[in-house]
């Protein structure tokens, strides 16, 4: 127990040395994990704000043109506008948290590249390779989590600025109802005078969730070849490279 | 402490293969001082490697203290270097982000010591090596010096049975080589340990016991020191 309260204080003074030392990195590593996480906090608000703003537009189109045929094709039209609007959304966000994750590795793998002496100087010194990958699994845990949680923090805000600078939309409905006249001649319902949606970007606890659990996920890949490339060093390196 | 019999390391690379060491025999008795001539590419890394348990031979055998380091399992082969022998590099090898006291605790971190004796130790080891009052700095706010004796102190931390140094000198001036020396020489008399150390430096390899000579993978003796010709710019 306290072997293991031991190992864990150096542990802990070799990450908290490093991070010091090698910030630059940890930082580039840690915002890329958290513009990821941001984008799909904030990328999922905007759709499913546009959603909600598209609804309440039909709802008054649906209300305004109750007995107009042109509605029904209307609806639909939009309906599927937002529902791929949304998907894009989703798509982009997804394709961005991938890249960052792809970036953390490739940050991770190109920062134990860089130390393969060291790793070879702790074989020498007589450390078994699965406490060299515990050191950099620490280490990148570290990173993801701080990254992840400024992801969070950051997805948050710039739903925040989305809401506050967007658009509301103002509906006309008797202008609509002009332009599309029914088959019928002029149209029956007058117009409502326009209807006024306020654009809003709503974080679902689900999103934040999800884009948590992608992010630690990430950081965890990205940890996991790193420190499996760094227990598969060969430790006669420590002798033979230099630089 | 050794006893090597036949070894040789064969190295692949491409299609053609290299032979680093082309059959080693020698013993090497407890405390005893050998240094390791010889001009460059003929093996005396190889050799080192293979004696700290960091390479396996291609064939022949390897006796540590009687056990076979070439028979042994990576577990046990690790636990022979982190308990019995302490490694000093040419380039020092600190690790440039950990002050000088962490880096000679690294060398304790696989062996099972509670926090109080860990620290202990530390400054037993950096106090023989004459750097107490630089426990807290970076390697990079060392002289080149002063950084070897942090890479003497962690080799000698863990109180080990063997030190194996390549070229520990080659990147120091005379003066600090000198003192490198006189330091290393007082340490391995004081604890008795066994101490192979490989130079290019003649003046540095007249003050061992005996001195081996590397050429083409074999390990000669002649009986007296060698002087010049070998010596590297
Ligand atoms: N990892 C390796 N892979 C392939 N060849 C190697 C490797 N290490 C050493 N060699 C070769 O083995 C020979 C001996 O190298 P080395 O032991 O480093 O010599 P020395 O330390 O005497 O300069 C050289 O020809 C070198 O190129
Ligand atoms: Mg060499």
């Amino acid at each position: 127990m306290s072997r293991l309260r031991q190992d864990r204080t150096l542990r802990l003074t070799y990450l908290r040395h490093e991070l010091r030392h090698r910030w630059w990195q940890a930082l580039a590593t840690g915002a890329g994990l958290a513009v990821g996480v941001a984008l799909v906090i904030t990328v999922s608000a905007a759709a499913s704000g546009t959603r909600a703003a598209q609804n309440r537009v039909l709802d008054s189109l649906d209300h305004a043109a109750s007995s107009n045929a042109a509605a029904g094709t209307v609806d639909d039209a939009v309906a599927t506008a937002s529902g791929l609007a949304a998907h894009l959304g989703i798509w982009v966000a997804a394709a961005a948290l991938i890249a960052s994750v792809a970036v953390a590795t490739l940050l991770t793998l190109a920062s134990v590249a860089r130390r393969v002496r060291e790793f070879g100087t702790l074989k020498a010194l007589g450390w078994p390779a699965r406490r060299i990958t515990a050191q950099v699994l620490t280490e990148t845990a570290a990173i993801g989590v701080a990254g992840t949680l400024a992801g969070v923090a950051l997805g948050y805000a710039g739903a925040a600025i989305l809401a506050a600078i967007g658009p509301t939309l103002t509906v006309n409905v008797t202008g609509f109802a002009d332009a599309v006249p029914g088959p019928g001649g002029p149209p029956k319902t007058p117009g409502h005078g326009p209807v006024a949606v306020h654009f809003s970007a709503p974080i679902s606890p689900g999103i934040v969730a999800l884009a948590v659990g992608l992010g630690l996920l990430g950081a965890l890949l990205a940890g996991a070849l790193g420190a499996w490339r760094a227990a598969r060093l060969d430790p006669a390196t420590a002798l033979s490279r230099v630089g | 402490m050794y006893k090597l019999t036949g070894v040789t390391r064969t190295y692949r690379k491409g299609g053609k293969t290299v032979d680093a060491l082309a059959g080693v025999d020698v013993v090497i008795g407890d405390r005893e001082w050998l240094a390791i001539q010889g001009p460059t590419g003929h093996g005396k890394t190889t050799l080192l490697q293979l004696l700290g348990g960091l390479d396996r031979p291609t064939s022949g055998t390897i006796l540590f203290d009687g056990k076979n380091l070439g028979e042994m399992t990576e577990a046990e082969i690790t636990r022979v270097r982190a308990t019995s022998i302490g490694f000093i590099f040419q380039t020092f090898n600190l690790i440039p982000t950990l002050p000088a006291a962490v880096n000679v605790e690294l060398a304790l971190a696989p062996l099972r010591l509670d926090a109080a004796e860990r620290r202990a130790q530390v400054a037993r080891a950096l106090d023989a090596v004459g750097l107490t009052d630089r426990a807290g700095h970076l390697p990079a706010e060392l002289s080149g010096g002063q950084q070897q004796r942090v890479g003497i102190a962690r080799a000698l931390v863990k109180d080990p049975a063997v030190l194996l140094a390549d070229e520990p000198t080659g990147n120091l001036d005379e003066t600090t080589r000198d003192e490198i020396i006189d330091l290393l020489a007082q340490l391995v008399r004081d604890r008795g340990l066994t101490l192979v150390m490989v130079t290019h430096d003649s003046t540095v390899a007249a003050r061992a016991e005996r001195i081996g000579q590397m050429r083409d993978g074999r390990l000669l003796f002649d009986g007296a020191p060698v002087t010049g010709g070998d010596r590297q710019p």
